[in-house]
C-alpha cells in the first residue's frame, strides 16, 4: 500500500493548481434560474477549451484520456481552489457520461460525450416514479416499439434539474411481464413533443426538483443504451459512478467545512453565553469526531479508486461510502446549527448560509438511494444476510 | 503510486497470522470451560513468528518491513482479542533499539523477554527517572513495564523499580495492576522525538479495527442461522441494519488505519493527526459494535456461553490505551489540520 504520487502526477497537480487558481470563477454561482444554467455552461466550456474537461474520459470523445488518479488529483485541487458545484452538469459528468463510456454504442459516445464536455448539454436522471421510489424495479412508465421509435407514456418524479436539462437517463418498462428483465435504459431528449415538466419546490428553497410527464413521446430506437430489456443491468453496472471520483470533491469540501466549523467554534460564543463554543465539551467532542470521520471517508475513497484502478470487480464499497458520506454530511451541518444558536433562524446571519445548507443536507439520505435501502444492500450483498419479504 | 489495496505479499502475511490465531488462539479460548491456553504461554512462539519485530530492521534481527505491515498484523491480533501487551512488545523493542540496546530489543521482539503495557492515570513525568501512577495490563511475569506519555517519550521500567498493587480486573482473561513509579530509574528510555504516542495510537487503532471486523462477523453469522418468526433474524431490517452499520464502522476504521499506517511509515507531517483520528474513530466504533454484537445475539448474548461480551469488554480495554475517546477527541482537536493535498 502506498500514498505516494509519481513525479508525473505531482507535476500534473501543479499544473492543475495553477490553472484553477487563474480560472476558477470569482463570482458566486447563482443558486437558481437561467443565470445558474448560463454560469454552469460557461464554466464547463472554459474547462473544455483549456483541455481540463473529462480528465479520465477517452480522448476520442473530447476527454483528456488520463488516469483515475489524475482525475482524483483534479477533484482534490478543484475543491481546494473553491471550484463551483458541478450543478446542472453533475449527472452528465458523474453518471450519464460514465454510463455511455461503459455501455453506449460508438455512435452514442461520439455524439453525446463531447457535447457534455463542451458544456452544451446538462443531463438529468429519470429513474424514480410516483409508484417506484426505493422499489425502483417496479417502475411502470411504458415504452412500446413502433417502427423505429419507442413510444413512451407515463411519468417520472423527483427528477432534479429536469427543467434545465437537455437529456435524460430514462428507464422505461418495455416488458410488463418481467420485473428486472423488462426495463430499458434510453436517452430521452427533454424538448421532444409530449414531454412536460412540473417543478416542485423543496424545503430548502430550490424549485429544481421536478415531475416529468410523457404523453406519446416518440424516442428513436437508436437512443437505447445496451439493448431493449437490458436497462436494469445498464443502470446497476454504473450505479457506482454516481459516487466515483466526484465523491472526492464532495469529501474535500466536507473537510474544508469541518475546519470552517472549528474556526467558527473558536469565534462564536458557546451555549453558556460567555466562553467560546469550542470550550463546550459536547461541541468539541462532536467536532473532533467529524474531523476523524471525514478523514476516514477520504481513506475509503482512496481505497475505492485503488480498486477501480486495478480493475477489481466493484464490491459494495460504493454503497458503504455513499451511506457514510451522506450521514456524515448531515452531522456536519447539524453541528453548524448548534454553533449558530438562535442565529440559525436568520437565513442571512452568515455568508456561509449554514441554515440553507443544513436544510439541503436533509435530502441527502433520501435522494439517490435512501439510507435504509443502502443498509439493505450492505447487509445482503456484503454480509450475505437473507433478503426480507 | 497511490494504492490502498493490500498487496499479494501483505495478504500472505495477513493469512498466515489469521491461520495461526484461528487454530491456536480462537476467541473461544476466553470461555470459562476452555481448554486452549492463553496467549501468555505462547508469547515466545508469537515472537518467533515475527509479529513484534515487523518494523525492526533486518540488520537488528527484525523482519525489516514497516508500520504498514505491522498495522495489518495487529488488526488480526485485535480481531482475536489479544492482550494489549502485543503493543508493549512491539514498541518496547523499538525503545530498546533506540537506546542502542540491541540484545534487549531482540529479546523483547522475539518474545523471550516480556513487557507489559501501562496506561498513565493522571500526570506523569517520563525521562531518565519516571514519576507517576499507572495501570498495567497482564503484568504478571513481565520483566519490564512500558510507559508512554502524550508527547512521544517512552521508557521501559524494570519490574523491581515499581510498587505494585493488584486490582480487580473487569476484563475476562486480563489481569490489572496499579503500578506506582516514584523517581524510578529507567535507563532504557527514549525522548519525545521517538514518537511513541503515534505508534501507540496507530497500533491500538489497528486492534480496534480488527475488533470491529470480528464483532461484525460474529453478529452477521449468527443473524443467518438464528430463526425467529419462521425466518433467520438477519432477514429483518431491524437486525440487518445493525449488521450493516457494524460493516460500515469496520470499513471506515480499517481504511483510516491503513491510511494512517502509511503516513506513520513515511514519517509524514500528518502522521500524528491520522493516527489520532484512527484511534478516536476506532474507540468510538468498537464500543458501538461491541454493544451491538451482544444485542443481535439476544438472550444468549449476555451470557458467558457466548463470545459476544468479550468484544465489548476488550473494546473498552483497547479504547483506554493511550486514553479513551474523549481524550482522543481533545488530542485530535489540538492537532493542526493536515494539508489536504500532500
Amino acid at each position: 500500500m502506498n500514498l505516494d504520487f509519481t513525479p508525473d502526477e505531482r507535476d500534473f497537480r501543479l499544473q492543475v493548481r495553477e490553472w484553477l487558481r487563474a480560472n476558477v470563477p470569482t463570482d458566486r454561482r447563482p443558486d437558481d434560474g437561467a443565470e445558474m444554467l448560463a454560469f454552469d455552461k460557461a464554466w464547463q466550456r472554459k474547462q473544455f477549451d483549456d483541455g481540463w474537461a473529462g480528465i479520465s474520459w477517452p480522448k476520442e470523445y473530447g476527454g483528456a484520456g488520463l488516469s483515475l488518479i489524475q482525475q482524483l488529483i483534479w477533484f482534490e485541487e478543484y475543491a481546494l481552489a473553491g471550484g463551483p458545484y458541478l450543478g446542472t452538469f453533475f449527472v452528465a459528468l458523474s453518471h450519464a457520461g460514465p454510463t455511455l463510456i461503459a455501455r453506449g454504442s460508438e455512435a452514442q459516445k461520439a455524439y453525446y460525450l463531447p457535447r457534455i464536455l463542451k458544456g452544451e448539454t446538462p443531463w438529468c436522471q429519470g429513474f424514480s416514479e410516483p409508484g417506484a421510489g426505493s422499489d425502483l424495479a417496479s417502475l411502470r412508465t411504458r415504452a412500446v416499439v413502433d417502427g423505429d421509435d419507442l413510444v413512451v407514456n407515463g411519468s417520472k418524479i423527483w427528477t432534479s434539474l429536469a427543467n434545465w436539462s437537455s437529456y435524460q437517463e430514462l428507464l422505461v418498462r418495455t416488458d410488463p411481464d418481467s420485473r428486472y428483465g423488462g426495463i430499458t435504459w434510453v436517452i430521452g431528449q427533454m424538448d421532444l413533443p409530449g414531454v412536460s415538466i412540473r417543478p416542485i419546490s423543496c424545503m430548502h428553497g430550490s424549485a429544481d426538483f421536478c415531475e416529468v410527464f410523457y404523453d406519446d413521446v416518440r424516442i428513436p430506437l437508436k437512443n437505447v443504451v445496451g439493448g431493449i430489456n437490458d436497462g436494469w443491468n445498464v443502470a446497476m453496472a454504473t450505479l457506482g459512478f454516481e459516487r466515483g471520483t466526484a465523491a472526492l470533491a464532495e469529501q474535500i469540501e466536507m473537510s474544508r467545512v469541518v475546519e470552517e466549523l472549528i474556526a467558527l467554534a473558536h469565534e462564536r460564543v458557546g451555549p453558556d453565553g460567555t466562553r467560546p463554543a469550542i470550550q463546550d465539551d459536547e461541541i468539541a467532542a462532536r467536532l473532533a469526531t467529524l474531523r476523524a470521520e471525514v478523514a476516514a471517508l477520504r481513506a475509503m475513497s482512496y481505497a475505492s479508486i485503488s480498486r477501480a484502478q486495478r480493475d477489481l470487480v466493484p464490491g459494495s464499497e460504493g454503497t458503504l461510502i455513499a451511506l457514510y458520506n451522506t450521514e456524515t454530511l448531515q452531522r456536519i451541518y447539524r453541528m453548524s446549527t448548534d454553533l449558530m444558536g438562535p442565529d440559525m433562524l436568520d437565513l442571512d446571519a452568515s455568508p456561509s448560509r449554514w441554515t440553507t445548507q443544513y436544510l439541503r443536507s436533509i435530502m441527502q439520505t433520501i435522494a439517490g438511494g435512501t439510507s435504509e435501502i443502502r443498509r439493505n444492500i450492505i447487509g445482503e450483498r456484503l454480509l450475505g444476510l437473507p433478503r426480507g419479504r | 503510486m497511490v494504492d490502498l489495496v493490500v498487496s499479494v505479499e501483505q495478504q500472505q502475511i495477513i493469512d498466515s497470522v489469521a491461520d495461526y490465531l484461528g487454530s491456536k488462539l480462537p476467541v473461544a479460548r476466553l470461555r470459562p470451560d476452555a481448554k486452549s491456553p492463553s496467549e501468555m504461554s505462547l508469547w515466545s512462539e508469537m515472537g518467533a513468528l515475527g509479529w513484534f519485530m515487523m518494523a525492526l530492521p533486518e540488520s537488528a534481527g527484525g523482519v525489516g518491513l514497516g508500520e504498514v505491515e505491522e498495522a495489518l498484523v495487529f488488526r488480526q491480533l485485535g480481531r482475536h482479542l489479544l492482550s494489549p501487551n502485543v503493543i508493549a512488545s512491539a514498541i518496547g523493542a523499538r525503545v530498546a533499539a533506540a537506546r542502542g540496546q540491541a540484545d534487549l530489543a531482540l529479546a523483547i521482539a522475539a518474545g523471550r523477554t516480556r513487557v507489559a503495557l501501562a496506561n498513565p492515570i493522571g500526570p506523569v513525568a517520563i525521562g531518565e527517572r519516571v514519576d507517576g501512577r499507572f495501570q498495567a495490563f497482564d503484568a504478571e511475569g513481565a520483566d519490564w513495564l512500558l510507559v508512554l506519555d502524550d508527547a512521544g517519550s517512552a521508557a521501559l521500567a524494570p519490574r523491581e523499580a515499581i510498587r505494585w498493587r493488584t486490582l480487580s480486573s473487569a476484563i475476562d482473561g486480563v489481569t490489572l495492576h496499579e503500578a506506582i513509579l516514584a523517581g524510578a530509574r529507567c535507563p532504557v528510555g527514549a525522548p519525545a522525538t521517538f514518537g511513541g504516542h503515534v505508534l501507540l495510537r496507530l497500533l491500538a487503532a489497528s486492534m480496534l479495527a480488527g475488533l470491529c471486523e470480528g464483532a461484525r462477523d460474529l453478529a452477521s453469522e449468527y443473524a443467518k442461522v438464528r430463526q425467529q418468526f419462521g425466518q433467520p433474524i438477519g432477514a429483518f431490517q431491524a437486525i440487518k441494519h445493525k449488521c450493516s452499520d457494524m460493516a460500515l464502522r469496520a470499513d471506515a476504521t480499517g481504511a483510516l488505519v491503513n491510511f494512517a499506517s502509511i503516513t506513520v511509515a513515511a514519517r509524514r507531517d500528518d502522521a500524528e493527526f491520522q493516527a489520532t483520528a484512527a484511534k478516536l474513530l476506532g474507540g468510538q466504533y468498537a464500543l458501538l459494535s461491541g454493544k451491538e454484537v451482544i444485542q443481535v445475539h439476544g438472550g444468549i448474548g449476555f451470557t458467558v456461553e457466548c463470545d459476544a461480551h468479550h468484544f465489548l469488554k476488550r473494546a473498552h480495554l483497547y479504547d483506554q490505551i493511550g486514553g479513551g475517546v474523549r481524550r482522543q477527541q481533545r488530542l485530535l482537536l489540538a492537532q493542526p489540520a493536515p494539508e489536504m493535498a500532500a
